[in-house]
């Protein structure tokens, strides 16, 4: 990316960080790679408080609640601070500095959508990430050995690849790769999140992504002679790679599976299955998944494909766990409420006294979107009563 | 006490089998390639049969908290089937390339026919070539015969004696064996070849040095918890501690080793069963 389209990013997000009446000013930080620290990187307007130059560097504390957009109120300035995250990185943050009390304004949901488009805009490429990724975690030789592999594919090598594959595991490692960020291919606005990826789903597909030739063709042949590991890998890289529908074939196997690492692999965090399945098979898929124990939130597209049909399956599962006397996964609910079942609303309501968090923030996120007035008495009562932060601001938007 | 089943036909065992393993502190089962009990009659049984024993097998396994690891072959009997021996055979390089084939087996004989001593040497040669040992399994019948011949065919294409397993082992074939640097497996069944009494009266008399025990446990009326009953009698009769963990443990991992494929640290870590038959890999959906 140029210095110039990169300054662009920028002025369009700022623009819009300070599009509210109020807002006087907003600036656009990056973590730096080595301190705990943000730095700088561009602004637009001034800090509220008069005379104060924005701050050429913050401290940066790691913290899973600074993932949230934070509002600071001092005497004569508020400070909206909302995290860029890619995946669940938090590469930086775009601070919006406006007149005492003014804050509550501002779109905190739009401008957080805007930062995730920044950082995606600014990720590197699949290849160039993995890399950095796996160069972290690896040994030296490892690292030269996996070199050597993307080179020949660079150059077209597929026999090198097909001999690589299985020998990944072996020379990376197979734990988790232990990263919160996501893959942004160049030329396609998808995010592939890497938290569930292992160090040699990583290596493989960095070698998918380095190939010169037809990578999405080259996954299925490996995904067809491959064993379970180099399955998943194959199946993460059609999720960074897949174009077409020409490999839908093997995902559809992996979907067929009773083996849950390789349904996960096929499923969960992969544009590719969830752009390319058929609707009729796609809703089974999410009913598996729900079955088999993945969370449905991680499979991208479900809210756009969910219909009124998925949401009688997912209820009448729901209804098998309730009679069996079973737990039910509270991922469900905000799903089945784009296109609620009757009585729906209902058992919601119910659900907002269930003593898991997951569940009363689920069904709040539920109810919000059913938007039936009816619940807003039972929301106003638990939220009352709410101590849990996330479930509080659920309750908030749902009776707003 | 950790113990290593180094030989054990999973595929044909129930999870009854898993559970009681692991209780019995079975932390790594390692399964053969063999004969499923009656002929099959294409390549591409054997292609789903490694593709289980690789993918299914070892998955089912480490949902009871066992690593599965395997040897890959074309076993004794089905080199004598001209419908798929070759065929077998041209799979095998493929193959033995995967993650956790820690060998080249169960090869050796059945009936000692030429045909048998063609496919024993030619895997000698793929186990050379991908640089892994060699789980060599002993006839049942004409015992002794077959260990000779066994032997003289290692000695023939130059295999090195100690990334040789020979199995099956009884009282006449350990004179055979004991001298030429082979690891010695010995198979604990509750009816016929091997028993806890006289293993253990073996491993008094000749040592512990390379020897390994397992149950062979298959599709036949076997006993995946003859090893650590072998363990019982063995302290019973005063083995010292050390010993036994030797033959249970030591013996078989370093064994395996030899292949470059097993990761002593991976060994070392238990594997988390997960929420059975609900997990998924690494990451855990919301619960409530």
């Amino acid at each position: 990316m140029t210095v110039a389209s990169t300054q662009t990013l920028f002025d369009h997000t700022l623009k819009k960080a300070i599009d509210t009446p109020g807002t006087t000013g907003a600036a656009v930080y990056l973590k730096d790679p080595e301190r705990a620290v943000l730095l700088l990187a561009a602004a637009l307007g001034q800090r509220a408080a008069s005379g104060a130059p924005w701050p050429g560097e913050i401290a940066w504390a790691d913290g899973g609640a600074a993932a949230e957009p934070l509002t600071d109120v001092e005497t004569d300035q508020t400070t909206l601070t909302v995290p860029l995250l890619l995946g669940e990185d938090e590469i930086g943050a775009v601070v919006v500095s406006a007149r005492a009390r003014v804050s509550s304004g501002v779109d905190t949901d739009d401008l957080s959508m805007q930062c995730r488009a920044l950082a995606r805009a600014l990720a590197p490429a699949p290849l160039a990430a993995l890399r950095g990724e796996l160069a972290r975690r690896i040994p030296p030789p490892a690292r030269e050995w996996l070199e050597a592999g993307i080179a020949a594919a660079g150059r077209g090598e597929r026999d090198a690849i097909l001999t690589a594959f299985p020998a990944m595991g072996r020379r990376v490692g197979r734990e988790p790769l232990g990263s919160r960020s996501a893959l942004v291919p160049r030329d396609a606005d998808i995010e592939v999140p890497l938290r569930a990826w292992r160090l040699d789903d990583a290596g493989r597909v960095a070698l998918l992504c380095a190939f010169a030739g037809d990578a999405e063709a080259l996954a299925r042949e490996i995904y067809f002679a491959g064993d379970l590991r180099e399955r998943c890998g194959a199946l993460r890289g059609l999720a960074v790679l897949g174009r077409t529908p020409g490999a839908i074939d093997a995902v559809r196997d992996a979907v067929r599976s009773s083996a849950v690492e390789l349904f996960e692999a096929a499923l969960a965090d992969n544009p590719y299955a969830c752009r390319f399945l058929p609707d009729d098979e796609f809703r089974h898929a999410v009913l598996k998944a729900a079955f088999v124990g993945v969370s449905i939130a991680r499979l991208p597209g479900v809210e756009a494909r969910a219909d009124g049909e998925l949401s009688r399956m997912l209820l009448s599962y729901v209804t098998e766990r309730e009679v069996a006397g079973r737990s039910v996964p509270p991922d469900i609910w905000p799903v089945a409420a784009l296109h609620p079942t009757p009585g729906l609303a209902g058992k919601l309501c119910g659900y907002l006294e269930h003593p898991a968090e997951a569940h009363r923030a689920a069904a709040a996120q539920g109810l919000g979107r059913i938007g039936d007035r009816r619940t807003h008495p039972f929301l106003n009562d638990r939220l009352a009563r709410e101590n849990d932060r996330t479930v509080r601001r659920l309750l908030e938007r749902a009776l707003a | 006490m950790r113990i290593f089943e180094p030989h054990a036909h999973m595929l044909s065992r129930v999870t009854d089998d898993y559970e009681q393993m692991a209780l019995a502190g079975i932390v790594g089962v390692l399964e053969p390639a063999f004969w499923l009990g009656q002929p099959r009659t294409s390549v591409g049984s054997f292609v789903d049969y490694f593709d289980a024993i690789i993918g299914w097998e070892r998955f089912r396994a480490e949902q009871f908290g066992i690593r599965h690891y395997c040897t890959l072959s074309l076993n004794p009997k089905e080199a004598n089937d001209d419908r798929l021996n070759e065929g077998v055979l041209a799979l095998l390089p493929r193959y033995l390339e995967k993650d956790g084939v820690l060998g080249v087996g169960e090869i050796g004989f059945d009936d000692i026919t030429p045909r048998e001593e063609r496919f024993l040497a030619a895997q000698l040669e793929l186990a050379r070539a991908h640089d892994l040992p060699a789980l060599v399994h002993t006839p049942h019948r004409d015992k002794v015969r077959g260990v000779e011949r066994t032997l003289a065919i290692m000695r023939e294409v130059n295999f090195p004696p100690e990334r040789v397993l020979i199995d099956h082992n009884t009282e006449q074939t350990v004179p055979l064996v004991i001298d030429t640097g082979c690891t010695m497996g010995f198979s604990i069944y509750p009816d016929t070849k091997m028993d806890e009494p006289r293993m253990v009266e073996i491993l008094k008399t000749w040592g512990t040095d390379r020897m390994v025990i397992n149950s062979a446990a298959d599709w036949g009326k076997s006993d995946p918890l003859k090893i650590p009953k072998t363990v019982n009698l063995m302290r019973q009769k005063g083995m010292a501690e050390h010993e036994i963990e030797k033959v249970v443990w030591h013996n078989p991992v370093s064994f395996f080793a030899k292949s470059g494929r097993l990761d002593l640290r991976e060994l070392d870590t238990p594997v988390s069963p997960g929420q059975l038959f609900e997990g998924n890999s690494i990451l855990r959906g919301p619960r409530a």
